[in-house]
């Protein structure tokens, strides 16, 4: 087990130098992130070139990737490229914001996708699973930006119909929220919107999947046996079935935590929330490959890690499964 | 349908006669007498979402084979897409869908006929005009008066196009990579694989904007050349399985001793045995090509402007304020209609081509 894991590890983090590399490369030799700076009317020479010097922008690219892993590890992912801002503490910070939005969001989605996928399992082919598989079909069709700008829309057609304003369709919170549970209550208010469109595609697929993997442990030998044991119906669905059902489950949200830290980039753009996703759009849109490079690097990591803990976390919880 | 009162058990063989009435279309009342033998559709999985380990799948006769059967007839014989088709006709959705893209392809390749107005046309007169079901705008108009519904139309005609280069470039692509590392194997495979991997490891929409900003220009073709050397993982995988397998098969090593060359055994030999799984994932990039191509044209990274693209629409549609409801809603339900569709499509075909993918008996 501990052999497989630094392996894995081994494995990962040449991944990810040549990963960063690749990224570094294209990314610096596709745009001139200076080009805005050049032409603006009251910027000097001077001050170009100083910019230029500080950021190494005339080495070749080899030396300047050196530079940027230099900075990388020893300097917090070094500051942006014009305004000089550190960019690791302001990743931290939208990063905290996004977990707020993507815990809460997943703790639901987990919660209500059990529950219509080990049902709709159970009850195969009844009404309700007829119901949950075509909504279900109808959730993963549905773009999730869209989903955003129609609940926008729903609520500010509701607000000039009727005058209620039921949500805040944008930030993360007013502009004064107040101290303690003042503010908590604030920033509650403004997630509800966002949290919705994001459990929409994530119970959508979920719930799909926990069906599946429910429908194939009812069918297994266990369950046959448990039942001709003689246990009732429900101890039979509750400790040996579903329990085997959630494995691969557990995986999956592990494999997708990863990514989901990397920000909601479309939900929090279309909320104009302030965490990773906005982070990176705005970080793109300015043409600055620093903090483009850091976010990118920071959420492999992150995918890296929660990849590595899904597989442990399925031998672990499935004695199947073994590393060699 | 049988309905279980709640708290029964649902032993495999009670639940063999509720099986039969899933989505199955002119299913015989007699084939409830046989559950043993009766072509049982599969319930959808949800598209996209990796399969679990399947058991050993079922090929059963379709229902009217078996009547023939109990008719003491010979059952005629037919060729698997024979088979295919039938099981593909017996998924109620899948057909229904089949026509509504049908009619959507037909709407977007006669745009010029079909759109009341060109995309540009400006109608002074009728600014931001919502939607009218008398006469002139249907979908209503934009902020220059231009015919919303003509505007729909055109950015069908690039989100579809889109969608199908997409997924034909990188069906292609991962056909090429998937198919040479199974059947060479070794260190061709492990190379190959470890460049998908690589590629998976990315953090894809982040990767995609990225290589969007500095290297798309908001032309279509780039953007779906873009989207294709992203998407092209899953049929790899996929067809590597599948040549892995074949590769063992007994004809192979007959087409091998009688000295055919790796090329025509894998493109006449074995490409034709994999091409179920092929069809059904290609299918299903259809429908990831046009939702992802909407949300980069939406976020500013696609396709821009002077090509009218769906995403593109629903983005100057939201600039426009939530008050114009309609610049955003129409353009968004054709993108899930089209999605729901081809979802539904590739869960027939999977039904019919991909029988490895069925699921055990429920």
């Amino acid at each position: 087990m501990l052999t497989y894991i630094i392996r894995r590890l081994l494995y990962s983090t040449v991944v990810l130098v040549l990963a960063s590399f690749l990224v570094f490369t294209f990314v610096t030799v596709s745009g001139d992130p200076l080009a805005g700076l050049r032409i603006a009317p009251n910027v000097s020479e001077l001050t170009v070139q100083n910019v230029i010097d500080r950021k190494h922008l005339d080495d070749p690219i080899p030396k300047r990737y050196l530079y940027w892993v230099q900075d990388a590890v020893t300097n917090q992912f070094g500051s942006t490229l014009l305004d000089n801002r550190p960019i690791l503490p302001e990743l931290w910070r939208v990063m905290k914001n996004t977990l707020q939005l993507v815990l809460i969001a997943q703790i639901l989605v987990i919660f209500f996708a059990v529950i219509i996928g080990v049902y709709s399992a159970i009850r195969q082919y009844s009404g309700f699973d007829y119901t949950m598989t075509t909504v279900s079909f109808l959730g993963l069709a549905t773009p999730v930006f869209w989903l955003a700008l129609m609940a926008q829309v729903a609520v500010v057609q509701i607000y000039e119909r009727t005058g209620h304003r039921l949500f805040p369709i944008a930030n993360l919170n007013s502009v004064d929220p107040g101290t303690g549970i003042h503010f908590w209550v604030d920033r509650a208010h403004h997630l509800v919107l966002p949290v919705f469109v994001l459990m929409v595609a994530g119970i959508a697929g979920y719930s799909r999947y926990m069906r599946a993997a429910m429908l194939e442990v009812i069918n297994s030998d266990y369950v046959r046996t448990a039942r001709a044991k003689g246990l009732n119906e429900r101890r039979v669905m509750m400790k040996h079935a579903l329990r085997n059902a959630l494995i691969p489950l557990v995986t999956l949200v592990a494999l997708d935590f990863g990514t989901l830290l990397g920000g909601a980039v479309v939900t929090e753009t279309v909320f104009s929330l302030d965490g990773m996703g906005l982070y990176f759009v705005n970080a793109l849109f300015t043409n600055d490959p620093y903090p483009v490079m850091a976010f990118l690097m920071v959420t492999a990591v992150m995918i890296i890690i929660f990849n590595l803990i899904a597989d442990i976390a399925y031998g672990l919880l499935d004695p199947r499964v073994r590393y060699d | 349908m049988t309905e279980r009162a709640p708290g029964d058990d649902t032993r495999a063989h009670d639940r063999e006669d509720v099986a039969i009435t899933s989505f199955s279309v002119g299913q015989p009342a007699s084939a409830h007498g046989n559950p043993g033998s009766v072509a049982v559709p599969e319930e959808p999985i949800a598209p996209l979402t990796p399969a679990l380990a399947m058991g050993p799948s079922e090929y059963e006769a379709p229902a009217a084979d078996l009547l023939a059967q109990q008719a003491g007839v010979e059952p005629k014989a037919r060729s698997q897409w024979a088979y295919a088709r039938i099981r593909f006709f017996r998924h109620k959705m899948a057909v229904i869908s089949l026509v509504v893209l049908f009619l959507i392809c037909l709407v977007a390749i006669f745009a010029k006929r079909v759109a009341p107005y060109g995309y540009d046309e400006l109608d002074l007169f009728n600014i931001t005009s919502p939607p009218t079901t008398t006469d002139k705008h249907l979908f209503g108009t934009d902020l220059l008066g231009r015919d919303y519904l003509s505007r729909v139309i055109y950015g069908l005609r690039t989100s579809l196009w889109v969608a199908f280069f997409v997924a034909f470039l990188s069906t292609a692509i991962g056909t090429t990579i998937g198919s040479l590392a199974g059947y060479y194997g070794g260190a061709t495979d492990n190379m190959l694989m470890r460049f998908t991997d690589l590629i998976l490891t990315l953090p894809g929409l982040a990767v995609l904007l990225t290589a969007a900003t500095f290297f798309g220009n908001g032309d279509p073709l780039k953007v779906g050349v873009i989207l294709a050397l992203l998407l092209w993982t899953g049929i790899a995988r996929i067809v590597r399985g599948v040549f892995l397998s074949l590769r063992e098969k007994e004809y192979v090593e007959a087409a091998k001793a009688s000295g055919a060359g790796d090329a025509r055994i894998i493109l006449r030999h074995m490409l034709p045995n994999a091409l179920g799984p092929i069809i059904v994932n290609t299918t299903l990039i259809i429908a990831a090509a046009i939702l992802i191509e909407a949300a980069l044209s939406f976020l500013g990274f696609g396709i821009q402007p002077p090509h009218p693209s769906l995403g593109t629409l629903i983005d100057d549609g939201q600039g426009e304020g939530f008050e114009k409801w309609w610049l955003v809603t129409f353009p968004g339900l054709v993108i899930v209609v089209i999605a729901l569709s081809i979802n539904f499509i590739g869960d027939g075909l999977r039904d019919a081509l991909d029988p490895t993918q069925r699921r055990v008996r429920a």
